[in-house]
């Protein structure tokens, strides 16, 4: 196995609220490796997004990492003095935001925002630095770069814009780009455009991925490998062929079976019935198992460890019995709307 | 909204059914603020009871009194008049213009401004015109000249106050109205078929007033020193009726060796102003969360 | 067709950019938006249509336009036959109701969902007075939330519960045609299957007619029964939705499909196709599409108009390379 670039280990998030507190990562533990690209899938609230923003020290306040470790390189940075932790972080990922009208400067022009780092952080001349940022442009698939090196943002469409923010993030030369829901605001033929810059990034710049998104097909067209978030804990995590055909986490298996398929009309959708649990009060038993189809007595009992058996993680007590669930969905199919 | 706030529930974290954590509907800063304005208002109703003097009584004979004289707690002024009383009569006054010269441009603004932003088109042009032209004058300067044309008095200060006030709230209203009526909320009241009065007075109308309402806070504190300069130039509260302004005024010429005159009344109109900031936050608290 | 519950005949909605009464007179001219350019549709009883293109093709005006929110500039929205006038009666604001897009503005937020669903009750006297809470249960029962939702105000429930309330509220005045406009857009993957299911359950059992308006192909695919496919403002293409999905004929349709992510499945390696550079004669009106086709063609420098299939009376499509279109000039011949 390729050494990670970036490593999580048992990272806990809190953030704290008048009376209490929300535990909304608890224990999340991945890698991304140098020119991989891996998905972190779940529904909004699962914590997916806190977790991207731990990794690069952007939690918003008042959320705090309580508990774990961040490690480039096998090193341990958690303990570094801020600055110089900050300026691991940065040296080693950027980050792509989901809205990028609100992520760039409006008064900046476009071209002058990516060329920034370069000057500043790299040390390059004005030249050399502008013509960097006009070859970025050219690298995510901006036409004509050097006449839209002088446009502000509101001039450009969703889906330039967003280039634009990939060449902001590449700029600083990470190894690894985090990319939080990059598709989401955009229309489906822009989306496409978009995902297709980031794999090629990683194919050609042998640049780390990792895809935040609460939408599986975008993931799953994007990933190869993945990890699914719920209630702010990881519950599956495999290579995504795996996955997808044999989901061993009830909740994986419902969310395959809830994403509707543009190539074959099904009679009904697999939804999945409730809501996550409420993170602020403590949880009893596997989190999933007031909505799960599956649950039995001994899942409300203790909240299931992650197994890893190679190279795939489950938590689920039930995993040995994930090649029935199937036959159980299609007989009792009604009592799962 | 950058990333520096960040709500735990708008992020999505789900609020089940009734499990949501609410701030209390009474917060500090509304508590204090009605215990502090209820206290003002509670000293200007038992005027008669908290003093003996009559707050118009000259006694010549006792002028210029310190804080702290036998008799006299808050000392007396150049004709001898307790202050004391004089401050709790005058209370009775001012916060009666005050809340009064401000509730009907309240009412009439938010109206206008109501129907402006709703509606739009030429109505909203020829009363965003209107508006301009108030505006275009500095506010005492209309409200001098329209005290003067009707005449001293509380009705005439009432009547030139609602005149040019409104001028605000239509502002503040209107611009409220021209976000709310794109909301989905409002598009679904019309596609509901209910008549637009009602969509405007019981849709509308409570989502939009919360700053109009706001203002009106600060507002109340902008008018009773409005009422002060009125004072000033014999416009006002006519004396020798008690009115914290008139004070004020009075107590400016000794200012030097007389400090108590003008200051003692100066700290009940930011005492009431206090009060009525503590009670906005408070119910914008309330509100938002 | 005698079946037909709702039809648009030509409906043109302009936006036109307001310019103040001194840039007019240096003649600043306003800007017109044609968002919605002389549109037909039918909706016949019990079926689903869909309406689906990308932010700014004018299908969320198209639906605002057909519950009334928009006066359109030209062409009419008929119901049952009855042109539906400018100002509705009661009744014909009833008959066509529409689910929001955002569960977060769409209701009021100072109202209990109670007091939402209560007045347009006691308004539209559905109920006799004293029956308007059992109603409002009973609608609450028929979204799949719990009575005491009732006594609650929009921001104690999650998106779902919200869109929920949003379909209760629409169902509350009785209609029998639902103009769902991007329902599920704003909510999770697992929680938008609930709420389609919802609806085709609804659809089902209260007899409604829908029309589905929805940026997302896949969701189209399972609920709706014919889908026409809108841009900038005209239908490009429309059919069974099956036809149009597994034979799309018009470049646009074509390349929504391929855009659509499919799990598992890297997507086709989409070149940066700015079209082929046609030119287009001063004063003509080409193809919306032009400059963004992969396909285009001389042909194109005038808009084509929507033509149909003359094997499939359902299926029509504005392209040169409409495979139909031969036939449909020897036929003419």
């Amino acid at each position: 196995m390729i050494p990670p670039v970036i490593e999580a280990r048992d990272l806990h998030v809190d953030i704290p609220l008048p009376h209490g507190r929300l535990h909304a990562v608890r224990g999340v533990s991945l890698t991304v490796a140098a020119g991989e690209s891996v998905g972190l899938v779940g529904e909004s609230g699962s914590g997916k997004s806190l977790t991207l923003r731990a990794l690069l020290g952007l939690l918003p306040r008042p959320a705090k990492i309580t508990s774990g470790s961040v490690l480039i390189d096998g090193e341990d940075v958690t303990g570094l003095p801020p600055q110089r932790l900050r300026r691991r972080l940065t040296d080693t990922m950027s980050m792509v935001f989901q809205d990028s009208l609100t992520a760039l400067n409006p008064v900046m022009r476009v071209g002058d925002q990516i060329a920034e780092a370069p000057r500043r952080k790299l040390g390059m001349s004005r030249t050399a630095a502008r013509s960097t940022a006009i070859e970025l442009m050219a690298k995510v698939g901006i036409p004509d770069p050097a006449r839209r090196y002088g446009h502000y943002p509101h001039e450009m469409s969703g889906g330039m814009r967003q280039r634009v923010c990939i060449a902001i993030a590449l700029s600083t030369r990470p190894r690894v780009i985090l990319a939080d829901e990059p598709t989401t605001a955009l229309d489906v033929t822009i989306q496409a455009r978009v995902l297709e810059v980031l794999r090629r990034l990683r194919q050609d710049e042998h640049v780390g991925l990792l895809l935040v998104s609460h939408d599986l097909a975008v993931v799953g067209q994007t990933c190869s490998r993945l990890y699914v978030m719920y209630a702010g804990r990881i519950v599956e995590s495999g290579h995504l062929a795996e996955l997808t055909m044999v989901p061993r986490h009830p909740y994986t298996f419902a969310l395959l079976r809830s994403v509707p398929d543009p190539d074959r009309r099904v009679t009904r959708l697999l939804s999945i019935p409730g809501q996550q649990p409420d993170l602020r009060l403590p949880v009893v038993g596997c989190s999933f198992a007031p909505r799960c189809p599956f649950a039995a007595d001994e899942c409300r009992v203790a909240e299931p460890d992650l197994v890893e058996t190679g190279e795939r993680a489950t938590a689920c007590v039930r995993a040995d019995t994930a090649d029935r669930w199937a036959d159980e969905v299609a007989v009792e199919g009604a009592g799962l709307r | 909204m950058t990333a520096a706030t960040f709500d735990p529930l708008e992020a999505g974290q789900p609020a089940a059914v009734g499990a949501r954590v609410r701030r209390g509907r009474w917060n500090g800063p509304l508590v204090a603020g009605l215990v502090l304005f209820g206290l003002i208002v509670l000293c200007a109703l038992l005027a008669p009871v908290l003093t003996p003097y009559d707050p118009i009584a000259q006694n010549l004979s006792a002028t210029f009194l310190p804080p702290g004289a036998p008799h006299h707690l808050l000392g007396t002024d150049s004709f001898g008049r307790d202050v004391l009383a004089r401050l709790l009569y005058g209370a009775r006054v001012d916060l009666r213009v005050g809340v009064l010269a401000v509730v009907s441009p309240f009412i009439i603004g938010s109206l206008i401004g109501l129907i402006a932003g709703w509606f739009g088109g030429w109505l909203d042009t020829i009363i965003g015109r209107i508006v301009d032209i108030v505006i275009a004058f500095p506010f005492l300067v209309l409200v001098i000249a329209l005290v003067f044309a009707l005449g001293p008095g509380t009705t005439s200060i009432y009547t030139a106050i609602t005149l040019v006030g409104w001028v605000a709230y239509c502002r503040i209203v209107r611009g409220q109205v021209l976000v709310a009526k794109e909301q989905e909320y409002a598009m679904a009241a019309r596609a509901s078929g209910l008549p637009t009065w009602r969509i405007l007075l019981r849709h509308l109308l409570p989502n939009v007033i919360l700053q109009a309402f706001i203002y009106s806070m600060s507002d109340i504190v902008l008018t009773l020193l409005a009422i002060v300069t009125l004072g000033f130039l014999g416009l006002g509260v006519p004396p020798p009726t008690p009115d914290w302004g008139t004070m004020i005024q009075d107590g400016q010429q000794f200012i030097l060796t007389k400090w108590w005159l003008s200051t003692i009344p100066g700290l009940c109109v930011v005492l009431t102003g206090i009060a009525l900031a503590l009670i906005a936050d408070g119910i914008v608290d309330r509100t938002n969360r | 067709m005698s079946d037909e519950i709702l039809s648009v005949e030509g409906v043109s909605k302009h936006f036109t950019s307001s310019v103040s009464l001194t840039d007019r007179l240096f003649g600043t001219k306003p800007v017109v938006n044609r968002a919605v350019d002389g549109v037909n549709l039918v909706l016949r009883k019990g079926e689903t249509l869909g309406l689906v293109g990308e932010s700014g093709c004018g299908k969320s005006t198209l639906a605002r336009t057909i519950v009334g929110l928009y006066r359109p500039n030209a062409g009419t929205v008929r119901y049952a036959g009855a042109v539906l006038p400018n100002r509705r009666t009661g009744a014909q604001h009833r008959a066509v109701q529409m689910v929001f897009q955002d569960p977060y503005s769409s209701l009021n937020p100072r109202m209990t969902v109670g007091q939402t669903l209560g007045e347009l009750l006691r308004f539209h006297q559905l109920v006799p007075r004293n029956k308007v809470v059992d109603r409002c249960r009973e609608l609450m029962n028929l979204v799949g939330l719990p009575d005491s939702a009732l006594a609650q105000r929009p921001r104690q429930f999650s998106g779902g519960q919200r869109q929920r309330i949003g379909i209760a509220r629409a169902l509350a005045v009785e209609p029998t045609v639902l103009i769902a406009d991007e329902p599920v857009s704003a909510l999770d993957v697992s929680v938008q299957a609930t709420i389609i299911n919802l609806l085709s359950d609804l659809k089902r059992t209260l007899d409604l007619s829908m029309i589905f308006v929805s940026h997302n192909m896949a969701v189209v695919r399972q609920i709706c029964d014919r889908t026409s496919v809108m841009y900038l403002g005209r239908i490009v293409e429309t059919g069974v939705t099956d036809a149009v999905f597994d034979s799309p004929v018009h470049p646009y349709t074509q390349l929504l499909l391929k855009s659509v992510p499919r799990l598992g499945v890297p997507a086709a390696p989409q070149g940066e196709t700015e079209g082929v550079a046609i030119d287009v004669p001063a004063g003509a009106h080409p193809c919306r599409f032009l400059d963004r086709c992969p396909a285009a063609v001389e042909g194109c420098a005038a808009e084509p108009a929507l033509l149909p299939d003359p094997a499939d009376p359902l299926r029509a499509a504005a392209c040169v390379h409409v495979p139909w279109r031969a036939n449909v000039i020897e036929e003419l011949a």
